[in-house]
């Protein structure tokens, strides 16, 4: 076998260290507060920092504008700031809430302040044109459309279509992935992905329990339609005479060919998104618990460590590397495993042969391979270490008495 | 003069869009010059040309294609982003009566 399980390089995974932090026993909350403090100061991790130690200066103040119907920005007018109270228009308050609700989970969760990093402003627009089916980021600002009321109704609606848009700004400040081809694709699967943990964490729910659509509450009783997309099953949205049938492929062997044009799609850009959607989807099962912990932090850093051509295979390999690096064995090998479900393998990755809950099975992978042996092997002695410690702190207790 | 609007892209990229058609010749006569005008302002404005996506994601794009009486066609196209004065009008002009 190539390569083996990177987990070996910390001797304590940093979750290992989080559950020790929530035992009974003092001392070892102390011990595993000490590792984990000392673990964050050696790597100068932001994100450990800030949710190590609670809180990032600087609050992003949101101002949001109405469009009354037009379709020009400038000729909208402020109708809510941080200083005002409740609007009486709930696009407004939707728009307002949304933002504040995304800034949050990007600054208490993955430590960003904002979408520069830096506090920027939070500038959202509502009712955007007439009967405008959509929502938009236009490098400065997130635009949202009340919906013809037939297919769609006010995309403020939907939380995660808020965060969605929020989040083409932090992929702008950060990777800037190239808007076409599996860059853009990528840019899209991004945006998915941290517009449904945003939902997520503000319900509390955790990957099992969460629904991963994408705008499930703009739909209308007109038209038949789950979403815009479904990150768990793409391609299933949708199939009616009105809208057709949701064309999200889920596999690399079903990947969309379009023209590199406007009408193309940016050669499918909303298309291809299905294929790492349903990668984050599946890593986020794999790894079980609240999704945007590890799952969540593991593509975040990712996208930092991207830049504008990253494609698929890039992309996958540098979560891989992370959550190696970060995590440990069973982290990476769900990881591995959900890249390698949607057609996509990682170099000298192993695999548990069966995800977990039982997903897809690739045939031609045999049962678990010798590393991921050594990986489940490693994963066991580093439990059994931590028993070992919480017992010796029992133990010195005692002496002491 | 016959008017075909297709929009395409935005984040239902995907769904089915089929364009939206006004005959000049089905409309009351005062619907009709109001539609000559707001499509020469269009002609008469020097539309963005639209090179790539630049940072705008998710953004629609409008085509509007237009046949005159005599047969002669035209075409002007804008995205969300770029949206212009006299098209935003034309746009609004025909989603209006779409709906209607
Ligand atoms: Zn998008």
């Amino acid at each position: 076998m190539k390569a083996n399980c990177r987990c070996v390089n910390c001797i304590t995974p940093p979750h290992i260290l989080k559950r020790l932090l929530e035992s009974s026993r003092r001392e070892v909350r102390e011990a595993a507060m000490n590792s984990l403090l000392v673990t964050a100061r050696l790597r100068g991790e932001r994100a450990v920092r800030a949710k190590t130690f609670a809180g990032v200066a600087g609050v992003a103040r949101r101002t949001i504008y109405d469009c009354g119907t037009s379709y020009r920005l400038s000729s909208a007018n402020v109708a809510r700031t941080e200083s005002d109270g409740q609007s009486s228009d709930s696009s407004v308050n939707l728009a307002f809430d949304g933002l504040g609700t995304t800034r949050e989970f990007f600054r208490e969760v993955l430590g960003r302040d904002s979408i520069d990093g830096a506090g920027m402003r939070l500038n959202g627009y509502v009712h955007y044109g007439l009967n405008y089916n959509n929502a938009f980021w236009d490098g400065q600002e997130m635009v949202f459309g009340d919906g013809d009321g037939v297919i769609f109704s006010d995309f403020t609606k939907s939380l995660d279509v808020i965060a969605h848009e929020l989040t083409h700004g932090v992929t702008e400040f950060t990777a800037n992935l190239e808007y076409h081809k599996q860059s853009g694709a990528l840019n899209e699967s991004i945006s998915d992905v941290f517009g449904s943990l945003v939902k997520q964490w503000s319900l509390g729910q955790t990957a099992e329990e969460a629904d991963w659509l994408i705008g499930a509450d703009i739909t209308t009783p007109e038209i038949e339609l789950d979403a815009l997309r479904s990150m768990k099953a793409p391609g299933t949205a949708y199939d009616n005479d009105v809208l057709g049938k949701d064309p999200q492929p889920d596999h690399m062997d079903r990947f969309v060919h379009l023209p590199d044009t406007e009408d193309g799609d940016w050669a499918g850009v909303h298309y291809n998104s299905g294929i790492p959607n349903k990668a984050f989807y599946l890593a986020a099962i794999g790894i079980g618990g609240f999704a945007w912990n590890a799952p969540g932090d593991i593509w975040y850093k990712s996208l930092l460590a991207s830049h504008e051509r990253t494609d698929f295979q890039e992309f996958a390999e540098t979560t891989y590397r992370i959550a190696g690096a970060d995590y440990g064995c069973s982290e990476q090998t769900a990881v591995a495993d959900a890249w390698r479900q949607v057609g996509i393998r990682i170099a000298g990755a192993t695999s548990r042969g069966r995800n977990r809950k039982g997903g897809d099975r690739d045939e031609s992978h045999g049962p678990r391979s010798e590393s991921a042996n050594d990986c489940a092997t490693l994963a066991d002695q580093i439990k059994a270490i931590a028993n070992q410690v919480e017992k010796l702190a029992r133990d010195v207790k005692a002496l002491k008495k | 003069m016959n008017i075909e609007l297709t929009k395409h892209g935005g984040l239902a990229a995907g769904i089915r869009r089929p364009p939206v058609c006004v005959k000049s010749s089905d409309l009351p006569e005062a619907d009709a010059t109001e539609l000559r005008r707001l499509v020469a302002a269009v002609r008469d404005e020097s539309l963005p040309i639209n090179a790539g996506p630049g940072q705008v994601r998710d953004g629609m794009s409008y085509a509007i294609a237009v046949e005159e009486s005599d047969g002669t066609k035209s075409e002007y196209r804008v995205s969300d982003g770029q949206m212009s004065d006299a098209f935003a009008e034309l746009l609004t002009w025909i989603e209006r009566r779409s709906k209607g």
